[in-house]
Protein backbone atom coordinates (compact mmCIF):
# COMPACT_ATOMS: atom_id res chain seq x y z
CA UNK A 1 0.00 0.00 0.00
CA UNK A 2 2.61 2.71 1.00
CA UNK A 3 4.73 1.88 -2.19
CA UNK A 4 1.62 2.13 -4.08
CA UNK A 5 1.05 5.77 -2.67
CA UNK A 6 4.24 6.62 -2.84
CA UNK A 7 4.19 8.56 -6.29
CA UNK A 8 0.59 9.87 -5.26
CA UNK A 9 2.74 11.67 -2.45
CA UNK A 10 5.23 12.61 -4.22
CA UNK A 11 2.74 14.40 -6.26
CA UNK A 12 1.26 15.90 -3.21
CA UNK A 13 5.21 17.08 -2.10
CA UNK A 14 5.78 18.44 -5.67
CA UNK A 15 2.44 20.52 -4.96
CA UNK A 16 3.91 21.48 -1.30
CA UNK A 17 7.25 22.75 -2.36
CA UNK A 18 5.82 24.33 -5.64
CA UNK A 19 3.19 26.53 -3.12
CA UNK A 20 6.47 27.39 -1.56
CA UNK A 21 8.10 28.84 -4.25
CA UNK A 22 5.21 30.44 -5.47
CA UNK A 23 4.08 32.14 -2.25
CA UNK A 24 7.96 33.50 -2.08
CA UNK A 25 8.03 34.28 -5.54
CA UNK A 26 4.21 36.48 -5.71
CA UNK A 27 5.16 37.40 -1.41
CA UNK A 28 8.69 39.31 -2.73
CA UNK A 29 7.24 40.73 -6.59
CA UNK A 30 4.21 42.28 -4.96
CA UNK A 31 5.93 43.07 -1.68
CA UNK A 32 8.34 44.91 -4.44
CA UNK A 33 6.07 46.56 -5.90
CA UNK A 34 3.59 47.79 -2.46
CA UNK A 35 6.68 47.97 -0.21
CA UNK A 36 9.62 49.31 -1.76
CA UNK A 37 9.37 50.73 -5.40
CA UNK A 38 9.42 54.29 -5.08
CA UNK A 39 7.10 55.31 -7.87
CA UNK A 40 4.04 53.00 -5.93
CA UNK A 41 5.00 54.28 -2.19
CA UNK A 42 4.82 58.01 -3.01
CA UNK A 43 1.99 57.98 -5.66
CA UNK A 44 -0.12 55.44 -4.53
CA UNK A 45 0.55 54.42 -1.13
CA UNK A 46 1.32 57.97 0.62
CA UNK A 47 -2.16 59.08 -0.62
CA UNK A 48 -3.35 56.36 1.09
CA UNK A 49 -1.94 56.85 4.25
CA UNK A 50 -3.61 60.38 3.84
CA UNK A 51 -7.25 59.05 3.47
CA UNK A 52 -6.68 56.16 6.36
CA UNK A 53 -5.69 58.96 8.50
CA UNK A 54 -9.00 60.95 7.28
CA UNK A 55 -10.41 57.83 8.07
CA UNK A 56 -9.54 57.03 11.73
CA UNK A 57 -9.84 60.80 12.65
CA UNK A 58 -13.79 60.46 10.90
CA UNK A 59 -14.30 57.63 13.61
CA UNK A 60 -12.90 58.67 16.42
CA UNK A 61 -14.57 61.77 15.95
CA UNK A 62 -18.28 60.19 16.01
CA UNK A 63 -17.16 59.49 19.64
CA UNK A 64 -15.87 63.06 20.73
CA UNK A 65 -12.46 62.26 20.19
CA UNK A 66 -11.80 65.99 18.51
CA UNK A 67 -9.12 64.66 16.39
CA UNK A 68 -7.58 66.52 13.45
CA UNK A 69 -6.47 64.93 10.46
CA UNK A 70 -2.59 66.95 9.01
CA UNK A 71 -1.15 64.28 6.16
CA UNK A 72 -0.60 61.33 7.75
CA UNK A 73 -1.55 62.52 11.24
CA UNK A 74 -4.33 62.11 13.25
CA UNK A 75 -4.00 64.94 16.14
CA UNK A 76 -5.64 65.21 19.24
CA UNK A 77 -4.45 67.36 22.32
CA UNK A 78 -3.46 64.34 24.06
CA UNK A 79 -2.34 62.10 21.64
CA UNK A 80 -1.00 62.57 17.73
CA UNK A 81 -0.48 59.37 16.32
CA UNK A 82 1.46 59.02 12.66
CA UNK A 83 -0.03 56.55 10.04
CA UNK A 84 3.49 56.69 7.97
CA UNK A 85 3.60 53.79 5.19
CA UNK A 86 4.45 50.83 7.41
CA UNK A 87 0.83 51.42 9.11
CA UNK A 88 -1.31 50.59 6.09
CA UNK A 89 -1.30 46.79 6.46
CA UNK A 90 0.26 46.41 2.53
CA UNK A 91 2.24 43.42 4.32
CA UNK A 92 -0.35 41.85 5.62
CA UNK A 93 -2.01 42.32 2.36
CA UNK A 94 0.94 40.91 0.52
CA UNK A 95 1.03 37.49 2.94
CA UNK A 96 -2.53 37.34 2.25
CA UNK A 97 -2.55 37.78 -1.84
CA UNK A 98 0.76 35.46 -2.13
CA UNK A 99 -0.95 32.67 0.12
CA UNK A 100 -3.86 32.94 -1.87
CA UNK A 101 -2.54 32.85 -5.21
CA UNK A 102 0.17 30.70 -4.62
CA UNK A 103 -2.43 27.72 -3.78
CA UNK A 104 -3.53 25.49 -6.24
CA UNK A 105 -6.94 26.43 -7.12
CA UNK A 106 -9.16 27.77 -9.68
CA UNK A 107 -8.76 31.55 -10.64
CA UNK A 108 -12.48 32.25 -9.79
CA UNK A 109 -11.69 30.73 -6.14
CA UNK A 110 -8.44 32.94 -5.89
CA UNK A 111 -10.09 35.98 -6.96
CA UNK A 112 -13.11 35.50 -4.53
CA UNK A 113 -9.80 35.24 -1.87
CA UNK A 114 -8.99 38.54 -2.80
CA UNK A 115 -11.67 40.37 -3.16
CA UNK A 116 -12.96 38.81 0.60
CA UNK A 117 -9.67 38.90 2.51
CA UNK A 118 -7.89 42.01 1.41
CA UNK A 119 -11.04 44.48 1.93
CA UNK A 120 -11.56 42.63 5.65
CA UNK A 121 -7.86 42.80 6.54
CA UNK A 122 -7.60 46.50 5.71
CA UNK A 123 -10.84 46.92 7.63
CA UNK A 124 -8.95 44.98 10.56
CA UNK A 125 -6.24 47.31 10.40
CA UNK A 126 -8.79 50.40 10.16
CA UNK A 127 -10.01 49.14 13.74
CA UNK A 128 -5.92 48.64 14.77
CA UNK A 129 -5.53 52.14 13.91
CA UNK A 130 -8.71 53.58 15.99
CA UNK A 131 -7.69 50.95 18.77
CA UNK A 132 -4.21 52.19 18.93
CA UNK A 133 -5.45 56.17 19.04
CA UNK A 134 -7.79 55.40 22.35
CA UNK A 135 -4.92 53.11 23.60
CA UNK A 136 -2.56 56.14 22.71
CA UNK A 137 -4.80 58.75 24.71
CA UNK A 138 -6.56 56.58 27.62
CA UNK A 139 -3.77 53.96 28.19
CA UNK A 140 -0.41 55.97 27.00
CA UNK A 141 1.34 53.58 29.63
CA UNK A 142 0.18 50.82 27.30
CA UNK A 143 0.47 51.90 24.11
CA UNK A 144 3.49 50.25 23.13
CA UNK A 145 2.67 46.55 24.18
CA UNK A 146 -0.56 46.80 22.97
CA UNK A 147 0.46 48.02 19.24
CA UNK A 148 3.35 45.50 19.71
CA UNK A 149 1.68 42.54 21.18
CA UNK A 150 -1.74 42.99 21.16
CA UNK A 151 -2.96 44.66 17.50
CA UNK A 152 -0.09 42.69 15.54
CA UNK A 153 -1.58 39.43 17.11
CA UNK A 154 -4.87 40.26 16.04
CA UNK A 155 -4.15 41.40 12.28
CA UNK A 156 -2.13 38.08 12.44
CA UNK A 157 -4.64 35.85 13.78
CA UNK A 158 -7.81 37.37 11.51
CA UNK A 159 -5.62 37.81 8.51
CA UNK A 160 -4.70 33.69 8.99
CA UNK A 161 -8.60 33.13 9.68
CA UNK A 162 -9.85 35.19 6.57
CA UNK A 163 -7.57 32.60 4.54
CA UNK A 164 -8.67 29.44 7.11
CA UNK A 165 -12.24 30.05 5.62
CA UNK A 166 -11.20 30.49 1.76
CA UNK A 167 -9.60 27.28 1.74
CA UNK A 168 -12.53 25.60 3.24
CA UNK A 169 -15.06 27.73 1.70
CA UNK A 170 -13.80 27.94 -1.76
CA UNK A 171 -10.42 27.21 -2.74
CA UNK A 172 -11.01 23.28 -2.14
CA UNK A 173 -13.90 23.19 -3.98
CA UNK A 174 -13.03 24.48 -7.21
CA UNK A 175 -10.74 22.65 -9.26
CA UNK A 176 -7.50 24.33 -10.13
CA UNK A 177 -7.12 26.72 -13.12
CA UNK B 1 15.60 9.71 1.30
CA UNK B 2 16.67 12.13 -1.26
CA UNK B 3 13.01 13.54 -1.34
CA UNK B 4 12.72 13.55 2.47
CA UNK B 5 15.99 15.73 2.25
CA UNK B 6 14.35 18.06 -0.02
CA UNK B 7 11.71 18.21 2.05
CA UNK B 8 13.38 19.63 4.57
CA UNK B 9 15.13 22.41 2.75
CA UNK B 10 12.19 24.29 3.44
CA UNK B 11 12.00 24.57 6.75
CA UNK B 12 15.72 24.40 6.98
CA UNK B 13 15.56 27.52 4.93
CA UNK B 14 12.79 29.20 6.90
CA UNK B 15 14.88 28.20 10.47
CA UNK B 16 18.11 29.87 8.93
CA UNK B 17 15.69 33.18 7.55
CA UNK B 18 14.47 33.71 11.73
CA UNK B 19 18.02 32.99 12.78
CA UNK B 20 18.80 35.83 10.69
CA UNK B 21 16.42 37.80 11.49
CA UNK B 22 17.46 37.40 14.82
CA UNK B 23 20.54 38.46 14.40
CA UNK B 24 19.72 41.66 13.23
CA UNK B 25 17.84 42.99 16.64
CA UNK B 26 18.27 46.31 16.52
CA UNK B 27 20.19 48.98 19.10
CA UNK B 28 18.77 52.18 16.90
CA UNK B 29 16.05 53.74 18.16
CA UNK B 30 13.83 56.26 16.69
CA UNK B 31 11.59 58.34 18.53
CA UNK B 32 9.44 61.68 17.45
CA UNK B 33 8.16 64.19 19.04
CA UNK B 34 5.42 66.55 17.98
CA UNK B 35 4.72 70.29 19.07
CA UNK B 36 1.95 72.80 18.08
CA UNK B 37 2.95 75.79 17.76
CA UNK B 38 0.93 78.84 18.55
CA UNK B 39 1.89 82.76 19.46
CA UNK B 40 -0.33 82.61 22.48
CA UNK B 41 1.93 80.13 23.97
CA UNK B 42 4.77 82.78 24.71
CA UNK B 43 4.65 83.96 28.20
CA UNK B 44 5.67 87.14 27.36
CA UNK B 45 3.55 87.81 24.77
CA UNK B 46 3.91 88.56 21.09
CA UNK B 47 3.93 91.60 19.07
CA UNK B 48 4.32 92.70 15.26
CA UNK B 49 1.48 91.63 14.14
CA UNK B 50 2.68 87.99 14.66
CA UNK B 51 -0.21 87.41 17.27
CA UNK B 52 -2.17 85.03 15.03
CA UNK B 53 0.89 82.91 14.12
CA UNK B 54 1.11 78.92 14.58
CA UNK B 55 3.07 75.80 12.92
CA UNK B 56 3.59 72.76 14.05
CA UNK B 57 7.19 71.15 15.08
CA UNK B 58 8.29 67.23 14.41
CA UNK B 59 11.60 66.64 16.24
CA UNK B 60 12.76 63.12 14.80
CA UNK B 61 15.33 61.44 17.18
CA UNK B 62 17.85 59.06 16.16
CA UNK B 63 19.05 57.47 19.62
CA UNK B 64 21.91 54.72 19.78
CA UNK B 65 21.95 52.66 22.78
CA UNK B 66 24.61 50.06 23.94
CA UNK B 67 23.93 46.18 25.40
CA UNK B 68 22.99 47.72 28.68
CA UNK B 69 20.29 50.20 27.00
CA UNK B 70 22.10 53.42 28.30
CA UNK B 71 21.65 55.93 25.45
CA UNK B 72 24.94 56.61 23.97
CA UNK B 73 24.60 59.00 21.03
CA UNK B 74 21.75 60.62 19.76
CA UNK B 75 21.05 63.02 16.58
CA UNK B 76 18.31 65.03 16.03
CA UNK B 77 16.15 66.05 12.90
CA UNK B 78 13.73 68.99 13.17
CA UNK B 79 10.97 69.46 10.67
CA UNK B 80 8.93 72.87 11.24
CA UNK B 81 5.93 74.47 9.45
CA UNK B 82 4.84 78.35 10.25
CA UNK B 83 1.92 80.34 8.68
CA UNK B 84 -0.01 82.67 9.58
CA UNK B 85 2.40 85.96 9.66
CA UNK B 86 2.88 88.94 7.87
CA UNK B 87 4.71 88.62 4.84
CA UNK B 88 7.20 91.40 6.33
CA UNK B 89 8.38 88.62 9.18
CA UNK B 90 11.64 86.96 9.26
CA UNK B 91 12.68 83.79 10.85
CA UNK B 92 15.89 84.26 12.99
CA UNK B 93 16.13 81.30 15.39
CA UNK B 94 14.56 77.86 16.56
CA UNK B 95 15.49 75.91 19.10
CA UNK B 96 14.20 73.17 22.25
CA UNK B 97 14.42 74.81 25.60
CA UNK B 98 13.84 73.25 28.68
CA UNK B 99 11.01 74.33 30.32
CA UNK B 100 7.36 73.76 31.51
CA UNK B 101 4.12 75.41 29.48
CA UNK B 102 4.51 79.01 30.39
CA UNK B 103 7.34 79.41 31.22
CA UNK B 104 11.05 80.14 29.60
CA UNK B 105 14.05 78.17 29.64
CA UNK B 106 17.33 78.07 28.06
CA UNK B 107 18.34 76.71 24.82
CA UNK B 108 19.19 72.89 24.83
CA UNK B 109 19.49 71.69 21.30
CA UNK B 110 19.40 74.21 18.30
CA UNK B 111 18.52 74.10 15.04
CA UNK B 112 21.39 75.96 13.38
CA UNK B 113 19.78 78.65 11.84
CA UNK B 114 21.16 81.99 12.59
CA UNK B 115 20.30 85.37 11.89
CA UNK B 116 22.55 85.79 9.26
CA UNK B 117 20.71 82.19 7.79
CA UNK B 118 17.61 84.46 8.83
CA UNK B 119 14.16 83.21 6.24
CA UNK B 120 11.93 85.68 5.25
CA UNK B 121 7.97 84.88 5.38
CA UNK B 122 7.10 86.11 3.04
CA UNK B 123 4.21 84.17 2.18
CA UNK B 124 3.49 84.34 5.44
CA UNK B 125 4.95 81.21 5.99
CA UNK B 126 7.59 78.71 5.54
CA UNK B 127 8.88 75.08 5.99
CA UNK B 128 12.03 74.22 7.32
CA UNK B 129 14.11 71.06 7.65
CA UNK B 130 17.24 70.82 10.04
CA UNK B 131 18.97 67.72 10.43
CA UNK B 132 22.19 65.88 11.83
CA UNK B 133 21.81 68.16 15.24
CA UNK B 134 23.40 66.67 17.77
CA UNK B 135 22.24 65.88 21.30
CA UNK B 136 23.78 64.44 24.16
CA UNK B 137 23.07 61.21 25.64
CA UNK B 138 22.17 62.63 28.77
CA UNK B 139 19.96 65.64 27.48
CA UNK B 140 18.37 62.93 25.15
CA UNK B 141 17.66 60.92 28.46
CA UNK B 142 15.99 63.71 30.02
CA UNK B 143 13.86 64.57 27.13
CA UNK B 144 12.48 60.91 26.95
CA UNK B 145 12.27 61.14 30.42
CA UNK B 146 10.01 64.26 30.83
CA UNK B 147 9.04 65.55 26.78
CA UNK B 148 6.80 68.26 28.43
CA UNK B 149 9.44 69.97 30.12
CA UNK B 150 10.32 70.71 27.01
CA UNK B 151 9.56 72.94 24.15
CA UNK B 152 10.31 74.13 20.45
CA UNK B 153 10.43 77.80 19.71
CA UNK B 154 10.47 79.79 16.92
CA UNK B 155 11.58 83.73 16.93
CA UNK B 156 11.05 86.17 14.83
CA UNK B 157 13.06 89.60 13.96
CA UNK B 158 9.80 91.06 15.53
CA UNK B 159 9.82 88.60 18.36
CA UNK B 160 13.12 87.60 19.39
CA UNK B 161 12.17 86.26 22.39
CA UNK B 162 10.14 83.87 20.31
CA UNK B 163 7.04 84.50 18.55
CA UNK B 164 5.54 80.77 18.18
CA UNK B 165 5.89 77.95 20.96
CA UNK B 166 4.28 74.25 21.69
CA UNK B 167 5.65 72.30 24.48
CA UNK B 168 7.08 68.39 22.99
CA UNK B 169 4.49 65.62 22.81
CA UNK B 170 5.52 61.96 22.25
CA UNK B 171 4.27 61.04 18.71
CA UNK B 172 2.89 57.61 17.96
CA UNK B 173 5.02 56.87 14.50
CA UNK B 174 5.03 54.02 12.68
CA UNK B 175 7.72 53.26 10.46
CA UNK B 176 10.87 53.77 11.98
CA UNK B 177 11.99 50.48 13.71
CA UNK B 178 12.58 50.53 17.08
CA UNK B 179 10.09 53.38 19.31
CA UNK B 180 7.36 53.15 15.97
CA UNK B 181 5.77 49.49 15.17
CA UNK B 182 4.53 49.13 11.86
CA UNK B 183 1.27 46.81 11.15
CA UNK B 184 3.42 44.50 11.13
CA UNK B 185 7.15 44.07 13.19
CA UNK B 186 10.13 42.18 11.95
CA UNK B 187 8.75 39.28 13.91
CA UNK B 188 4.85 39.99 13.00
CA UNK B 189 6.16 39.27 9.34
CA UNK B 190 8.02 36.60 10.15
CA UNK B 191 5.20 34.95 12.18
CA UNK B 192 2.39 35.99 9.61
CA UNK B 193 4.75 34.88 6.75
CA UNK B 194 5.26 31.46 8.42
CA UNK B 195 1.51 31.24 9.65
CA UNK B 196 0.16 31.62 6.19
CA UNK B 197 2.85 29.31 4.64
CA UNK B 198 1.91 26.68 7.17
CA UNK B 199 -1.74 26.80 7.03
CA UNK B 200 -1.14 26.32 2.57
CA UNK B 201 0.93 23.22 3.18
CA UNK B 202 -1.75 21.90 5.90
CA UNK B 203 -4.33 22.04 3.09
CA UNK B 204 -2.03 21.04 0.34
CA UNK B 205 0.06 18.27 1.83
CA UNK B 206 -1.80 17.70 4.86
CA UNK B 207 -5.20 17.12 3.76
CA UNK B 208 -5.36 14.31 1.39
CA UNK B 209 -9.17 15.79 0.75
CA UNK B 210 -7.84 18.02 -1.82
CA UNK B 211 -6.89 15.81 -4.48
CA UNK B 212 -10.64 14.06 -3.78
CA UNK B 213 -11.90 17.59 -4.60
CA UNK B 214 -10.24 17.50 -7.40
CA UNK B 215 -11.85 14.79 -8.34
CA UNK B 216 -8.61 13.24 -9.08
CA UNK B 217 -9.36 9.74 -6.80
CA UNK B 218 -5.98 7.86 -8.27
CA UNK B 219 -4.10 10.46 -6.56
CA UNK B 220 -5.84 10.85 -3.28
CA UNK B 221 -4.15 9.95 -0.22
CA UNK B 222 -6.30 8.16 2.43
CA UNK B 223 -7.43 10.94 4.87
CA UNK B 224 -7.87 8.38 7.61
CA UNK B 225 -4.41 8.74 8.61
CA UNK B 226 -4.21 12.16 10.86
CA UNK B 227 -1.99 15.06 9.39
CA UNK B 228 -1.09 15.80 12.50
CA UNK B 229 0.90 13.78 15.31
CA UNK B 230 0.93 15.43 18.01
CA UNK B 231 4.18 13.28 19.91
CA UNK B 232 6.09 14.09 16.56
CA UNK B 233 5.17 17.58 16.64
CA UNK B 234 6.15 17.89 20.27
CA UNK B 235 9.78 16.22 19.91
CA UNK B 236 9.90 18.72 16.66
CA UNK B 237 8.89 22.11 18.55
CA UNK B 238 11.48 20.84 21.55
CA UNK B 239 14.25 20.22 19.09
CA UNK B 240 13.58 23.39 16.55
CA UNK B 241 12.94 25.61 19.83
CA UNK B 242 15.94 23.97 21.88
CA UNK B 243 18.34 25.34 18.25
CA UNK B 244 16.80 28.58 18.45
CA UNK B 245 17.28 28.73 22.05
CA UNK B 246 20.77 28.08 21.58
CA UNK B 247 21.33 30.61 18.62
CA UNK B 248 19.63 33.36 21.59
CA UNK B 249 21.82 32.78 24.24
CA UNK B 250 24.81 33.09 21.65
CA UNK B 251 23.48 36.10 20.56
CA UNK B 252 23.44 37.17 24.51
CA UNK B 253 22.93 40.82 25.17
CA UNK B 254 21.61 41.56 21.42
CA UNK B 255 18.46 39.89 22.22
CA UNK B 256 15.69 41.45 23.25
CA UNK B 257 12.10 39.61 25.12
CA UNK B 258 10.72 40.35 21.84
CA UNK B 259 13.52 38.49 20.02
CA UNK B 260 12.73 35.38 22.40
CA UNK B 261 8.85 35.42 21.78
CA UNK B 262 9.16 35.81 18.43
CA UNK B 263 11.92 33.33 17.93
CA UNK B 264 10.37 30.72 19.81
CA UNK B 265 6.31 31.01 18.16
CA UNK B 266 8.25 30.96 14.81
CA UNK B 267 10.13 27.85 15.79
CA UNK B 268 6.55 26.40 16.80
CA UNK B 269 5.07 27.30 13.49
CA UNK B 270 8.16 25.92 11.69
CA UNK B 271 8.21 22.58 14.26
CA UNK B 272 4.52 22.10 12.88
CA UNK B 273 5.81 22.20 8.84
CA UNK B 274 8.25 19.68 9.75
CA UNK B 275 6.22 17.32 11.08
CA UNK B 276 3.56 17.80 8.31
CA UNK B 277 6.30 16.87 5.57
CA UNK B 278 7.71 13.80 7.77
CA UNK B 279 3.85 12.33 8.09
CA UNK B 280 3.09 13.01 4.82
CA UNK B 281 6.32 10.77 4.45
CA UNK B 282 5.13 8.08 6.40
CA UNK B 283 1.64 7.83 5.25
Amino acid sequence: MASALSPRIKTLNRRAVRYVLLFGLIFGVTYFLFGIAPGVRTGILRPYTWLLARLVTAIVNLFGAGAVAAGTLVKSERFSMDIAMGCDGVEACCFFLAGVLAFPTAWRAKLIGLGLGIPLIQLINVGRLVGLFYAGTYLPSLEEELHVYVAQTVVILFSTAILVYWLERFATRHRPA
Amino acid sequence: MMTRKKSLLFPGFLMAAVILMTAQSAFAETVVFTANLLAGNEPSGVGGGEQNASGSSTMTFAITRDSANNITAANATFQWTLTGFPTTSVLILSHIHSGAAGVNGPVVIDSGLTPSTSIPLASGGVSVTKSGLLVSPTLMGQILANPAGFYFNSHTIANPGGAVRGQLAPQQAANPPGSTVPTLSEWGAIIMGLLIVATGLFFVVGRGRLAATFGDVDSMVPTDRAAFDGKLYVKMALAVDAVLGLVLLALGAHVTATDVIGALTSGLIVAFVVQMFVVSRRR
